[in-house]
């Protein structure tokens, strides 16, 4: 698993790529942890090369989502393959999530 | 599909799951099964071996788990094997799906996953072993049809 960081002014874009299961998904919450730190107004988080997710994974994304919540740090996904969508959907969690199907969805749910 | 079978001796770590995700994806693609039930089994295979190897062995040390997959016509199975302290998933409650982020647990969601990816799972503890079966039909349509 690697995540790429890029900004965008005060938002914070995160690109996750390869396996989020039990073996990487702890650095992966870490690393968001040390995002969240950076107290970015966004944190959009850009699915596309997410290969595969098990609850491990999802855990860390639940984590983010609850202190984003908190904090008031407005939380995007996008760009998920129907593998992992798929994987939320099984979880329950679909709705939890602000889950949108590309960038410029994100874009356009922040009145851009 | 064509039959075929895999068996697997793992380590108790997690990074074994990765091993058996990547001889299952090859055997699936082998036996023409199709994507979409092969992660499901690959998904639910991966939450069951996590807890195992996370929570079988309290006091640590180096363990084995005995994992076999077997595909037959209509029907992939996976069964593991483990030495470790009794537990049957099966009574472990399945959290309700949340309405609001607020209500949701960080915890207890891999068995959930587990029994949506797949169509049973049973349980048994024998000879000092938790014995898990995990199986998942291929033909849903068929059945659904009748025409099975």
């Amino acid at each position: 698993m690697e995540a790429l960081e890029s900004r965008d002014g005060n938002r914070l874009c995160i690109a996750v790529n390869g396996r989020l299961d039990s073996v990487s998904a702890d650095g992966f919450a870490d690393r968001l942890t040390l995002c969240l730190d950076g107290k970015p107004e966004a944190m959009i988080i850009d699915c596309a090369g997410l290969e595969y997710m098990s609850s491990a994974g999802l855990r860390s994304l639940l984590m983010a989502a609850k202190r984003c919540r908190a904090e008031s740090i407005r939380l995007a996904l996008h760009s998920l393959r129907p593998n992992v969508l798929e994987i939320f959907e099984m979880s329950g969690l679909l709705k939890i999530f602000p889950i949108f199907s590309d960038k410029a969805a994100v874009a356009s749910s922040f009145g851009e | 599909m064509a039959r075929a079978e895999l068996t697997m001796r793992l380590h108790n770590r997690l990074q074994e799951i990765r091993r058996f995700a990547e001889a299952a994806l090859a055997l699936f693609e082998t036996a023409g099964v199709p994507k979409s039930l092969g992660s499901r089994c690959v998904l639910a295979t991966d939450e069951m071996l996590t807890n195992i190897i996370n929570y079988a062995w309290p006091t640590g040390g180096e363990h084995l788990i005995d994992l076999r997959l077997v595909i037959e016509e209509g029907v992939i199975r996976v069964e593991l094997i483990d030495d470790g302290h009794p537990f049957n998933p099966l009574e472990a409650a399945s959290p309700m799906p949340p309405e609001t982020l607020d209500d949701c647990k960080i915890g207890g969601l891999g068995i959930h996953m587990a029994r949506q990816a797949m169509d049973s799972l049973r349980y048994a503890r024998s000879d000092d072993h938790n014995r898990l079966v995990m199986t998942k039909f291929t033909k849903e349509r068929n059945l659904a049809d009748g025409s099975a």
